[in-house]
């Protein structure tokens, strides 16, 4: 891998063959040592707005729960009992109490202590010498929130989360160091692409195909306008012409306080790797979290965040609603290359394809990353 | 078991999401248990309460029936 790494990087070449598109085998062992060997997005604050909130969410199928205890802290576990592993939050809810594990009624403080053991020790007794509460709280993963996301190291021996994310957050420190205001649901929408996760980080990466899949674009967000950006950890691309038309009227949604003048047309698009595609824009932010569900099929979950809670209100709620239909039709008009990419991944005769120095940089430095942590995780790719 | 809650009670209860009325159901009948002297039974009932006190929230229940069923020996 290390010689394909090489490769890639002198001639742009892909070390990402077919069978890391389309084997399900390979996708499990990503999904452990790619996703679970770092930091990756599993969910949106917004989910766990107040204390008791709790919410399951899924790394392919590992049951994770987010919770927001007591003091308002945002907590993720593995959605899991300590007694028999069944798992405990099966549907969003906000708990009066604890978290009771359906099964036999293990209690779980919200901050994940384990409360009580009912008849463990035979009826009537909620003690037994063997069950020893004090080291059987449900199982704490580590979790950041950066954005409005939340992020989780599964395997606990990742850099710091302020170390992995200081080069996007310097970066974008406009709108990481300050509240974001995150949208109701006419601000929350889903899709599902038949495709492998990485397809969908690619595509997003590069702006090279805007002018064929994104007609609507050429009319405020054109290809000239682009550029690459590439940071350790993500890649993705810029605008230096971000003007879409909302209202016939004119009308504009509350924009962030005292940004550099390079928002006042500028925009971002970056792929945090393994899966989040973020943009930032003088008066919103959204994320796009790949959820993979399979080798060849991802869910998309999108949010968008304004810069103050009177974008929030009734008055505003026309602008709102067009953005995030905007937003919609960008976000679905990749669905048809996309899934054309993972059906041309059953090509045995393709091998990986090259890609443009000019127009593929940032994919490229995703390829690389990719290749790189399979490297580092002993991840056959060939 | 005379003291028991009834079955369709406990069932509906529970089909409801009632914790706070399960709790109540559970308390009352571990009291009238120990009324009639059957420790054990009471224990039983008062754990299960003790249960959905801490699902409602009710954390003063919970810690009424934990203490209760510290001193019976049956909660470290």
């Amino acid at each position: 891998m290390a010689v394909a790494v090489e490769r890639l990087k002198e001639a742009g070449r892909v070390p990402l063959g077919n069978r890391c598109y389309t084997d399900p085998a390979f996708f499990e062992a990503e999904l452990d040592r790619v996703w679970g060997g770092g930091w990756c997005c599993i969910g949106f604050a917004a989910d766990v707005p107040e204390p008791g909130h709790v919410a399951l969410v899924r790394l392919g199928r590992r049951p994770l729960l987010l919770a927001r205890d007591r003091d308002g802290r945002l907590r993720v576990f593995w959605n899991v009992c300590r007694h028999r592993g069944m798992t405990l939050v099966e549907a969003p809810a906000r708990l009066k109490g604890v978290i009771r594990c359906p099964y036999h009624s293990w209690c779980y403080a919200l901050d994940g202590a384990l409360r009580t053991t009912p008849h463990v020790g035979g009826p009537g007794r909620s003690s037994d010498p063997a069950i020893d509460r004090a080291t059987l709280g449900l199982i704490e993963a580590r979790s950041a929130e950066w954005l409005g996301c939340v992020f989780v190291d599964l395997s606990g021996t990742a850099l710091p989360f302020a170390e992995h994310i200081a080069p996007l957050a310097r970066r974008w420190a406009d709108f990481a160091d300050r509240p974001l205001f995150a949208g109701g649901a006419d601000c929350r929408f889903d899709l599902e692409v038949e495709s492998n996760w990485k397809l969908a980080v690619e595509n997003y990466c590069e702006s090279y195909h805007l002018p064929w899949v994104h007609p609507g674009l050429n009319s405020y967000s054109r290809l000239e306008d682009h550029y690459d950006i590439i940071e350790p950890g993500c890649s993705g691309q810029g605008t230096r012409a971000y003007r879409p038309m909302l209202a016939a009227d004119g009308g504009r949604l509350p924009r962030f306080a005292d940004l550099a003048s390079q928002w006042d047309e500028g925009a971002e698009y970056a792929a945090l790797y393994p899966n989040l595609l973020l943009g930032v824009h003088k008066d919103h932010t959204f994320a796009l979290r790949l959820d993979p569900l399979a080798v060849d099929r991802t869910a998309e979950h999108v949010a968008l965040w304004f810069a103050d809670g009177t974008a929030l209100d009734a008055e505003h709620a026309p602008l709102r609603q067009a953005l995030a239909r905007l937003w919609r039709e960008v976000f679905a008009e990749d669905i048809g290359v996309v899934e054309g990419m993972q059906r041309g991944r059953h090509a045995t005769g393709f091998d990986g394809g090259v890609l443009s120095p000019a127009m593929d940089g940032a994919t490229r430095a995703f390829h690389l990353w990719v290749a790189e942590r399979y490297r580092a995780t002993g991840l056959d790719a060939g | 078991m005379p003291g028991e809650p009834g079955d369709a009670t406990l069932k509906a209860a529970t089909a409801s999401g009632d914790a706070a009325g399960l709790a109540t159901l559970h308390r009352m009948a571990g009291d009238r248990a120990l009324a009639r002297g059957e420790a054990d039974a009471a224990a039983f009932f008062w754990t299960q309460a003790h249960v959905w006190a801490l699902v409602a929230g009710d954390e003063p229940l919970a810690e009424v029936l934990a203490r209760r069923l510290r001193k019976a020996g049956r909660l470290d």
